[in-house]
């Protein structure tokens, strides 16, 4: 049974999407499938000026290190890895000589450059999304995807996690694709994207970013 | 668009490992937990292997160094039957130093003929021992103790006549008097394993007791001071060239035993074998850990997917992960099993002939790593490979546990290739390549029964009618489902029971045979050295003294196999099962018509007074395994003289009649000119006392001193603990199997707990008291294990059956007890297991397990 169907979705350099849409409308699907992390069975998936239908599992991979970043709901971090190994993670996967020093500096861009060498389950849930957010930001990727990022979150630290992506966004550049069933985070986005069973409804896009 | 600004300075934060190697010590750094069990298996067997590998080297180093001492000599070339020549012994005294010793059986008897012991003469000169020292127990010298007329005997010697230092006793012709009671004697090692004491006296003693006669069995031993290597080992040509027709049989202090050596080389192999199927039941352990690893890691595989690491780059550094831990385990096998030897020589060194000198043996220690290593490849490639497959969607959506489908072909390949190496290395580098290879078929072949078993059990629990007891029903649901313990415990405690219920089934089979079978069918008595003058006396006392018995004899003389079909004895090359036949020398006979047990099965026997070229027949299977065919010529060294004979035909030998038996007979023409004895059995035919059994040994032996009688049942008792110790070696060894299947099933619990938790804490949710929950948990495990205890015993007798009448030539006596072994142990593990494993899950609280994430 087809998950996503018929749509049709650019994002620009430098927007911000906010996705929105109902449990099972299909968001969780498209962002995998912008990602890479799920091939579509049919269309043309684009991103970063690369075809992401014509690349193969390790292409894919590589193509994420380098031009994607994702912040997940449950942050996901390797458990037996400190913050600065964790956020040093995808710039050894990419080689890159100075990883540790790096990661540092991200560390310190998002405030936790006093918790360098903490283990995740040392760190609070809005840390460690911090982490998730330095680590997702760490190779300077073109866009970063931010799935329900504060859904495990209290409100306060949702907030500040939300007024961080959105200062980092304006610091960088980056392109920010934000999924949330929340509304209200949503309107912080330059545009709204809402899906309902499967379909991007394009009458509604410009109109809720108004509102 | 601008980067986060790296900050210009140099903090010294490298990295400098290989990133798989880095990711991999990252991950182990959150402890080693979940791989206990893995580890345990791995060492193990590996220090199984390393023990038995230490304590063989130790003993065959130990030996070799000795050799000097356990040989007597540098150099020992002897001869049976006759003295050496003036001219040969000219030839050993050019050599070196040389001593003369005579070693022979015997009968003494107590001076009133009322008591007599089988003893193990030896007669020595004033030079002997060349090397080392015989001590006695009162500090007397040697030579003082064997003035002539005197004996120094061991004090089983003593206790078996009741006799006491000073008393005399009679030996052939001759009284001799007790000067001394020996208390170790240097080389004793040499003259192999022994059916009675140590009776010591001096050459000219020897001479008075009338013992050492044409013809008579004595072997005549010289032992050579000859401490250049070079020399030493050119001494079997120099004496092949030069003295080409004494077949003297010369060995030297690199191998004082070879006798010794080959059974060592035999039992380390077995051993070995028997080790590595405890190894290879911890594979499963091993790859049931590396399930449950892979299982416990999707969400970080599936991360490091999501952060852009390709896939070989996580396939690396899991394989580099399970590597090390396997190192880890190899290192603790190998250090346990280098210290175990230790303790075994504190424990029985005592008992042992030579003083064990353990060290560090490297080549045992490398074989054991060697076998650990591709033992771990085998069982961790197959579930590693599944970590390429984790995806990384998984990450968004709560996916079950991944469908577990076939590993990329690099890993099936790995696991195969290793397996293969594994079986052909230890095939190439046992002995017995044959047993080796069938030893490991068999492993392979008794893991994919109880595999089947263990899929076939699921099946038929998953076809059950519902019963209508929820524990039973319970039960029968944990054995069907997915994710369950049953065909890890059918092949893990499946083989191990299988293994011991074969051992004991082999060793009562064995046993019985000895205790019951053989002595049925063989003789009572051996006669040895009937003087062929006096064979009618012989006879007509036996007639008299034992009316009830059948006496059957053959002229008997010894010697050794020179060439076969014209290559020299020592250029071939036999088969394991072979090379007895041309390892010393053999007891020949001749005869104008073929035993009443053989058949000819190929050729055809002499007619009677043949008088043609010379004849032999060979027993068939050993002769075609030595590559003989009929027509060729064989050359055995009697007497000092070699004598070449056609080969005749080839007949059937029944030797577990233990009747006389002979490899070679000969057609009379070749050998009844030489001065031979008789050799002769006495079988009871009618039903006798002990006392007649005991009148008849004292008659014989004062009528015909010069007789040496063994009991059959004395060989048999003597053989039959020597058995008994060899078989608790390999028990030992087979029980590991057991405890290494027991490790395995322990990590699989263990792995399966916090399932079990969570369904115990349903069924207590919806009322279920705990005794169900204890009952259901006993019934699936009780049900599992007495399966695989059913399986195991059918599958054990099997193999039993194989090894004893296809291996052993013996037939199969089933034994309740070995058969009930494997279901008694089966169910106190299982009761034992499930019991602790059923606690733990009752104790376990129900909050965590009921909240959601």
């Amino acid at each position: 049974m087809p998950i996503l169907r018929g749509v049709t979705l650019g994002i620009e350099a430098g927007e911000t999407v906010g996705v929105v849409g109902p449990s099972g409308s299909g968001k969780s699907t498209l962002l995998m499938v912008m990602t890479g992390l799920d091939k579509a069975t049919s269309g043309v998936v684009r991103v970063a000026g690369h075809d992401f239908m014509a690349l193969g599992e390790d292409a894919l991979a590589r193509v994420r290190g380098e031009h994607i970043g994702i912040v997940f709901q449950s942050f996901h971090l390797v458990p037996t890895l400190t913050a600065l190994e964790n956020v040093a993670l995808p710039l050894e996967f990419l080689g890159r000589a100075n990883a540790a020093d790096r990661a540092a500096d991200v560390l310190q861009s998002v405030g936790l450059a006093h918790r360098l060498s903490h283990f995740p389950a040392q760190l609070s849930g809005g840390e460690q999304q911090r982490v998730a957010i330095a680590r997702a930001l760490a190779p300077n990727p073109k866009i970063l995807f931010a799935d329900e990022p504060t859904g495990n979150l209290d409100v306060r630290t949702g907030e500040q996690i939300m007024d961080l992506l959105f200062a980092l966004h304006k610091r960088l550049g980056t392109t920010l694709v934000l999924i949330t069933h929340d509304q209200r985070l949503a309107a912080r986005c330059g545009r709204i994207v809402t899906i309902e069973d499967g379909r991007v409804d394009p009458a509604r896009q410009d109109l809720e970013s108004v509102a | 668009m601008t980067a986060i600004p790296a900050a210009a300075r140099a903090s010294g934060r490298q990295f400098a490992l290989p990133l798989s190697l880095r990711l991999a010590l990252r991950e182990l750094r959150g402890g080693i937990g979940g791989f206990y069990i893995f580890i345990a298996c791995i060492a193990l067997g590996s220090a199984a292997i390393a023990a038995i590998g230490t304590l063989s080297s130790a003993i065959q180093t130990s030996i070799a160094r000795e050799g000097q001492v356990l040989l007597g000599g540098d150099i020992e070339a002897s001869l049976v039957h006759r003295r050496a020549s003036d001219a040969e012994r000219a030839f050993l005294t050019r050599q070196g130093p040389i001593s003369e010793i005579a070693t022979l059986r015997s009968m003494a008897r107590l001076a009133d003929g009322s008591s007599q012991a089988l003893v193990l003469v030896k007669a020595v000169d004033g030079v002997y021992p060349l090397y080392g020292a015989v001590a006695l127990e009162d500090g007397a010298r040697l030579t003082d103790a064997l003035r002539p007329g005197g004996a120094a005997v061991e004090r089983a010697f003593l206790e078996q006549l009741g006799l006491q230092k000073g008393d005399r006793f009679n030996l052939g012709d001759a009284s001799l008097e007790i000067t001394s009671v020996i208390a170790s004697e240097p080389d004793r090692l040499s003259a192999g394993p022994s059916l009675g004491p140590r009776v010591m006296m001096s050459l000219e003693t020897l001479d008075r007791t009338g013992l050492s006669q044409p013809g008579s069995l004595i072997d005549w031993r010289y032992r050579i001071g000859q401490t250049d290597a070079e020399q030493m080992a050119a001494f079997k040509d120099i004496v092949a060239r030069e003295l080409p027709d004494s077949g003297f049989q010369v060995r030297d202090k690199t191998d004082p035993s070879p006798g010794i050596s080959r059974a060592i080389d035999r039992l380390t192999d077995f051993l070995t074998l028997v080790g590595l199927t405890a190894l290879l039941t911890g594979g499963i352990g091993v790859a049931n850990a590396v399930s449950a690893f892979i299982e416990r890691k999707r969400k970080v595989i599936a991360i490091y997917k999501a952060t852009g690491a390709p896939r070989d780059l996580i396939t690396r550094s899991f394989l580099l992960q399970v590597m090390l831990l396997a190192v880890l385990g190899i290192v603790i096998g190998l250090a346990v099993g280098a210290v175990l030897p230790f303790l075994f020589t504190a424990l029985y060194g005592s008992a042992l002939p030579v003083r064990l000198e353990i060290g560090l043996y490297p080549g045992a220690l490398l074989w054991a790593a060697a076998y650990g290593f591709l033992t771990a490849l085998i069982f961790m490639l197959w579930p590693l490979g599944r970590a390429s497959q984790i995806r990384a969607g998984e990450l968004l959506r709560e996916e079950v546990e991944g469908k577990a489908g076939w590993p990329p072909p690099l890993f099936i390949a790995g696991s195969v290739g290793s397996a293969l190496l594994l079986m052909l290395t230890a095939v190439m580098f046992a002995q017995d390549k044959q047993i080796a290879a069938i030893t490991l078929a068999a492993v392979a072949v008794t893991f994919l029964v109880f595999a089947a078993l263990g899929q076939g059990f699921r099946v038929l629990a998953g076809k059950m009618p519902r019963p209508r007891r929820p524990e039973l029903a319970l039960a029968l649901a944990n054995i069907a489902g997915p994710g369950g313990l049953t065909r890890t415990v059918t092949i893990s405690l499946g083989t191990g029971l299988t293994l011991l219920t074969a051992i004991a089934l082999t060793n009562a089979s064995l046993t019985e045979e000895l205790r019951t079978q053989i002595p049925e069918r063989a003789p009572s008595h051996f006669f040895v050295g009937v003087p062929k003058t006096a064979f009618d006396g012989f006879s007509d006392l036996i007639a008299k003294v034992a009316p009830g018995s059948e006496l059957e004899a053959a002229p008997m003389l010894r010697g050794k196999i020179v060439s076969l079909a014209g290559t020299p004895a020592a250029q071939i090359k036999a088969p394991p099962q072979a090379e007895w036949v041309l390892n010393g020398d053999r007891g020949l006979t001749f005869s104008d018509a073929p035993p009443k047990e053989s058949q000819i099965l190929e050729g055809a026997w002499w007619p009677k007074d043949y008088s043609g070229v010379p004849l032999v027949s060979f027993e068939g299977e050993l002769g075609r395994a030595l590559g003989l065919k009929i027509g060729d010529e064989l050359t055995v060294n009697v007497l000092g003289r070699n004598i070449t004979a056609k080969l005749a035909n080839f007949r059937t030998v029944r030797w577990n009649s233990f009747g006389i038996n002979f490899v070679m007979i000969f057609s009379s023409n070749t050998l009844a000119a030489a001065p031979y004895n008789y050799l002769a059995t006495l079988t009871w035919t009618a039903p006798h006392e002990d006392k007649a059994e005991a009148d008849l040994i004292r008659t014989v032996t004062a009528q015909f001193p010069n007789v040496t009688s063994v009991r059959v049942r004395d060989a048999l008792e003597t053989f039959n603990s020597l058995m008994g110790k060899v078989f608790a070696a390999i028990r030992v060894a087979g029980g590991l199997t057991l405890f290494s299947g027991v490790l395995v099933l322990a990590g699989a619990l263990a792995t399966a707990r916090s399932r079990r938790i969570y369904e115990a804490v349903i069924l207590k949710t919806l009322g279920a008291p705990r005794w169900r929950i204890v009952a259901a948990h006993l019934a699936e495990h009780l049900l599992l294990g007495l399966a695989t205890a059913m399986l195991a015993s059918i599958a054990g007798a099997v193999v039993a059956y194989i090894i004893l009448t296809q291996l052993m030539d013996v037939s199969f006596h089933p034994s309740v007890m070995a058969l009930l072994q494997a279901t008694l142990l089966a169910t106190i593990f299982m009761i034992a297991f499930g019991l602790f494993g059923t606690l733990r899950v009752l104790g376990a609280k129900a909050a965590p397990y009921l909240r959601s994430e």
